[in-house]
């Protein structure tokens, strides 16, 4: 009884969830690509003199020990991290969506290996990739979207190996196949829809967590190096002043926060969108 | 189950010669390390050798590798332990607290707050705790490490802060993997159908529906809890604690091969040898998983 009466109001609440995480998500990527032409002060501008002041007139949010302007460095900090999560996504779905895709439609050994392989990754989360990696090149942010995408490789051919089998067996598929529509006008009418919003769903999901690893790699100095701005590594600068000028600290792992919730949100609406929609497919599923 | 277990095993050193292969042969890459021995001896002396603990000799060290991390293992180990004993309370009596009423504000609010747990990078919470706890209020060490033969107590005390930075996240994903699970089995039909039989709800739960949800549980969250190793060596930096990764990532730095592939082949192992416990635990508790298939 209760779940009844709970249903409106779940999807409700999601689709505000949808919206909020959407609408903060954006304008954070706003404020990231704002810092590509402009940022109040240079990131790049070391001014000694007017290290670690207080926020001002002059510096909005104050200054970091070097005298770089805080609010620049955040705007740009957001910037880096956006992109190189993207990068890391779009490396990720471009091996790991074929791969399923291809493992799914064949079946058999070929499904097997797949699997076996994405499996294997799991040895290799983002931080070992990154030692890896770093030793030969030396850190870099090129090092951690190699890192963060490999970690994404396996979890995108997965959920489309999983999203291809399930709506492979829906009864729509079948009455299509039955109305006479080849294979492939069925793949693009009836299955690529359902399969675009599941992988962008999942794609929302595994930005929040190359913003994550991508702060948490070039906080141990795995990552972006100096003049590169980023949230990870103004919290490693700001770990020597924490007393003196907690704002350094506080103000970049606020801003990893802020962004990860959002996209979090995002991702987390576009699931309950999708399966509200598919909720009234697997009725008729449950009941053919 | 002795027939899945052998698989696994079988799975388990597979896995970790095959990545072995991957790390020496990434590290092989770098200019200065090659000798006149071919690279599969080299390797194959290699395996060989951390069989028997034979780690190499570290170039910027000039020590042995094996002690060194076995040294560096006695703070990364017990913070490790440390942090999952940590998760899991917070996890289970979270979770299992909200899902006694799920549509309570309060199951809400503690779910909410779930979010934001897992949202917040474990190093940067490190640095909170310190802020407040180290810093301003001065309860715990900031940093450091005092071994364990010298002061056990102290030595647990510099691990209590980085403990929680590293379980909070943790816990919080636990938390809504409980909460999801049990309200989910709270609704199932078997647990609907055993007080169908007469049961109590109380007790149809406990007999049947939390055992499922355990299960739920343990596929979910298990792989984060295999990975809780990578934040502990990442929360190491914050407290200045000479554990496996402060010992890996000064490796990086000074481009010290032999070191770098025998940390990282420790924590590979670690990583492969918790999932390989897991699996058990899994297959142990649910006999669908242990039905004997060929491959």
């Amino acid at each position: 009884m209760s779940d009844i009466a709970a249903t409106p109001q779940t999807g409700g609440r999601r689709y505000r969830a949808l919206r909020t995480g959407v609408v903060l998500s954006l304008l954070l990527l706003l404020v990231g690509f704002v810092s590509i032409v402009w940022t109040p002060y240079p990131i790049d501008a070391i001014n000694v003199g007017a290290a670690l002041q207080e926020p001002g007139a002059a510096h909005w949010l104050g200054t970091d020990h070097l005298g770089r302007d805080l609010l620049s460095l955040l705007m740009k900090g957001t910037l880096t991290s956006f992109i190189v999560a993207a990068i890391a996504v779009a490396f990720g779905a471009a091996i790991g969506i074929p791969l399923g895709l291809l493992a799914a439609h064949w079946g058999g050994l070929a499904d097997q290996a797949v699997l076996r392989a994405t499996g294997f990754l799991f040895v290799f989360p983002a931080l070992v990739t990154a030692v890896l990696l770093a030793t030969v090149a030396g850190p870099s942010e090129v090092v951690v979207m190699a890192a963060v995408g490999l970690v994404n490789v396996p979890v995108f051919a997965r959920v489309a190996r999983g999203a291809w089998l399930e709506r492979k067996a829906v009864d729509y598929a079948a009455a299509a196949r039955l109305a006479g529509l080849g294979g492939w006008d069925i793949v693009v009418v009836h299955l690529l829809p359902g399969l675009v919003a599941v992988l962008l769903a999942q794609a929302t999901v595994q930005l929040g967590v190359g913003v994550l690893a991508e702060a948490t790699l070039s906080y141990v100095g795995l990552g972006a190096l100096p003049p590169t701005a980023s949230l990870g590594l103004m919290l490693k600068d700001a770990q020597s002043y924490a007393l003196l000028k907690p704002a350094l600290m506080l103000l970049p792992g606020a801003m990893i926060v802020l962004i990860v919730v959002s996209v979090g949100l995002a991702a987390d609406g576009i699931r309950g969108m999708l399966e509200r929609r598919s909720g009234a497919n697997g009725a008729d599923r449950g009941a053919a | 189950m002795i027939w899945f277990a052998a698989k696994k095993v079988l799975g388990l050193v597979v896995t970790l010669v095959a990545a072995a292969a991957i790390v020496f042969v990434v590290l092989d890459l770098l200019p200065g390390v090659t000798s006149d021995q071919p690279a599969l001896e080299r390797f194959l002396r290699w395996l060989a050798g951390m069989l028997v603990g034979d780690f190499g000799t570290s170039a910027s060290l000039g020590a042995p590798v094996g002690p060194l991390i076995a040294e560096r293992l006695a703070v990364t180990l017990p913070l490790v332990a440390l942090a999952t004993l940590l998760a899991i309370l917070i996890g289970g009596l979270v979770g299992l607290g909200a899902a006694r009423r799920p549509q309570s504000i309060w199951a809400k609010a503690v779910m909410a707050s779930a979010r934001l747990g897992i949202a917040i990078p474990d190093f940067w919470l490190g640095m909170l705790l310190v802020l407040l706890f180290s810093l301003t209020l001065r309860w715990l060490p900031q940093g450091g490490f005092v071994p364990w033969q010298e002061n056990a107590l102290g030595a647990l005390q510099s691990l209590i802060l980085p403990g929680v930075a590293v379980a909070v996240p943790l816990g919080a994903l636990l938390a809504r993997a409980v909460y999801d699970a049990v309200v989910a089995a709270q609704g199932a039909e078997f647990v609907r159908a055993a007080q169908a039989r007469g049961l109590t709800r109380r007790e149809a739960m406990q007999r049947h529906g939390l055992r499922n949800a355990a299960l739920e549980v343990l596929s979910r969250a298990g792989p984060a809890l295999a990975l809780l190793i990578v934040s502990a060596v990442v929360v190491e930096n914050v407290y200045y604690l000479p554990g496996l990764g402060r010992l890996i990532l000064d490796a990086v730095g000074a481009r010290d091969v032999v070191l770098v592939r025998g940390g990282l082949a420790i924590l590979i192992f670690a990583l492969a040898g918790t999932m390989f416990l897991i699996d058990l635990c899994e297959a142990w508790a649910d006999p669908r998983l242990r039905a004997w298939r060929p491959l």
